[in-house]
């Protein structure tokens, strides 16, 4: 487990920081020289945090505001990475497996590509409790964001395929060049009436199946300070009630469907 | 060596019932309601009384509770079972496209959990019936399962992208001998609605019986099976090989199939104990069982272990 010192002067650039890297030192020493770009300054990861040895193989633990730490949990790809704090931009980004959890919100391009990557997070289950900035899920291949709080603009860009749930609000443009994939969100977004097709009622069996495995996978997995009611409760309107359908993005002949509960 | 025993006053021969392996797999099939489960189950298990003629051996194996099922509405549990992996694709990929993608409401599920990821034993299901949706399927993964939301006209057909394919036994069986059809009748409805309630196990011919019971060959050189002539009371008196006592006039055969030789010596002990003490008027004489001499499948269920 790390737990943040005090907030850093400059950003840090904290992909290395992976339980890849992690499981490969052989005690905390080790751990502690593991370094991170701080601005144009290397920094050892034991001047930023306390370290403290844990029993859990597979998870790693960090607590502290790390609004300035970006690329938190970029190309995770098994086992839990456990964050209690805010997290800054390009958390979770490009992502292919395990799962992610900000007990917190987080900032911009969240799941996103990295650099000039064209694809963004392939698998794996990224939980924000709190609300996430720009671009969120742009470019998500496969897996499931779910976001307690709100979205900022261009929620879902360029989505592939995958699910994003969002219980809070959504900003302008969600949902833009998005080929496929499906979007869950608590009210109707703004979109163009050109890219986007009218609603259409409906409801499929589909969305009790994976009502049952969030609430499932919340019920024993979620640890604390994780809470995960308001997701649980939209996939639960949207398995019991239905819900509208919207399809698009017609712009790039896209067959992607967002989704917003039937209030009765 | 087994000695003959009675139950109940019926006799129960020192026999055993010879059964073979199988290629078997279990889906789950769910609707609004009950009416419409009901008629997609009808229509999956149609035609599927023996692999000799029918290709494939299928059954519901109990109702599911809106508690039981992925979606949470009304389902069934079919258990289906092949001598060949091949043709149990062939059969399961047809009948769900004609059968259950058809019925409204539906939508089907495994009911099988893998045991390894890797194995190449897997029955396409919507990987199969996908292109129905003519591009405009979804495919979604939930918790490592992949399955296919496919638009029709009542919405989503939800389908489990495979099944996996496991190791099955078929032919577990016992013969009913007595005085009378009715007689004969009534303990095979006690033992069919014994084993109905039973797990991992149906019995696939009609009502759960069958009376055409079979021996293997047959003078037709294209008939692979024919009329097990040992047991036929219209000619007791015109084979040598006759198997019938001289007060039993009927008999009647109780074919189990199972997902482990456990499941089928429970559904045989269940059976046969409720076949024995059904009201016969003592018209059920005798319980024995089909074997080939133990050359032919190697799982041997013999009665006095079963019963004891």
């Amino acid at each position: 487990m790390l737990e943040l010192r005090h907030e850093p002067d400059q950003d840090v650039d904290a992909s290395a920081l992976t339980l890849r890297a992690l499981a490969a030192c052989r005690d905390a020493n080790q751990v502690q020289r593991i370094t991170l770009r701080c601005g144009d300054q290397s920094r050892e990861l034991g001047e930023l945090f306390t370290v403290t040895p844990s029993s859990a193989r597979h998870e790693l633990r960090i607590c502290g505001d790390l609004k300035r730490f970006h690329r938190l949990g970029a190309e995770h790809r098994g086992g839990r990475f456990l964050i209690e704090g805010d997290v800054g931009h390009h958390a979770g980004a490009m992502m292919s497996g395990g799962e992610l959890l900000i007990s917190g919100s987080a900032g911009d391009f969240l799941a996103a590509p990295l650099e000039a990557q064209r694809a963004g997070m392939a698998a794996g289950r990224l939980w924000v409790e709190g609300s996430v900035g720009h671009y969120a899920g742009h470019r998500m291949r496969r897996g499931e964001i779910m976001i307690q709080g709100a979205a900022g603009d261009f929620l879902a860009s360029h989505m592939i395929a995958g699910t994003i749930l969002v219980a809070g609000q959504v900003a302008r443009h969600c949902g833009y060049a998005m080929r496929r994939g499906t979007l869950l969100c608590d009210a109707r977004p703004t979109l163009s009436e050109t890219r986007f097709s009218a609603p259409v009622e409906s409801q499929s069996p589909f969305f009790t199946l994976l009502a049952k495995a969030i609430s499932s996978w919340a019920e024993t997995q979620l640890p604390q300070p994780f809470a995960g009611k308001k997701v649980s409760e939209l996939l639960a309107q949207i398995a019991n009630r239905g819900y509208q359908s919207i399809r698009g993005d017609f712009a790039v002949g896209g067959h992607g469907e967002i989704l917003v509960p039937l209030k009765r | 060596m087994d000695e003959p025993f009675q139950i109940n006053g019926v006799r129960i021969e020192a026999t055993f019932a010879e059964a073979f392996d199988m290629k078997a797999t279990r889906l789950i099939v769910t609707a609004a309601d009950r009416q419409w489960v009901a008629a997609a189950a009808a229509a999956m298990t149609g035609f599927g009384t023996s692999v000799i003629g029918c290709g494939i051996e299928i059954a519901v194996e109990r109702e599911l509770g809106t508690a039981e099922t992925p979606d949470g509405r009304p389902g069934v549990a079919i258990l289906a079972f092949a001598v060949s992996g091949k043709e149990m694709e062939k059969q399961i990929v047809g009948r769900a496209g004609q059968c259950i993608l058809t019925c409204p409401t539906t939508a089907m599920y495994a009911g099988i959990e893998a045991s390894d990821a890797k194995s190449d034993k897997r029955i396409p299901l919507g990987k199969s019936l996908r292109y129905f949706g003519d591009g405009h399927q979804i495919s979604k993964v939930v918790q490592g399962h992949r399955y296919w939301r496919i638009p029709v006209m009542d919405g989503e057909f939800v389908c489990a992208h495979e099944v996996p394919r496991i190791e099955g036994v078929g032919g577990g069986n016992f013969i009913m001998l007595g005085k009378s059809r009715q007689a004969v009748s009534t303990a095979c409805r006690a033992a069919v609605d014994a084993i109905r309630p039973l797990h991992g196990c149906i019995t696939p011919f009609p009502g759960g019986a069958t009376r055409s019971g079979s021996k293997v060959g047959s003078k037709y050189p294209a008939l692979p099976a024919s009329t097990n002539d040992a047991f036929c009371p219209t000619l007791r008196t015109s084979v040598a090989s006759s198997a019938l006592a001289a007060d039993e006039a009927v008999a009647m055969e109780i074919v189990i199939d199972g997902l482990s030789d456990d499941a089928i010596a429970t559904a045989m002990r269940v059976g046969i104990k409720a076949a024995c003490h059904a009201d016969t008027g003592g018209g059920l004489l005798r319980i024995t069982a089909g074997n080939y001499g133990g050359k032919l499948g190697r799982h041997h269920f013999h009665l006095a272990e079963i019963l004891k």
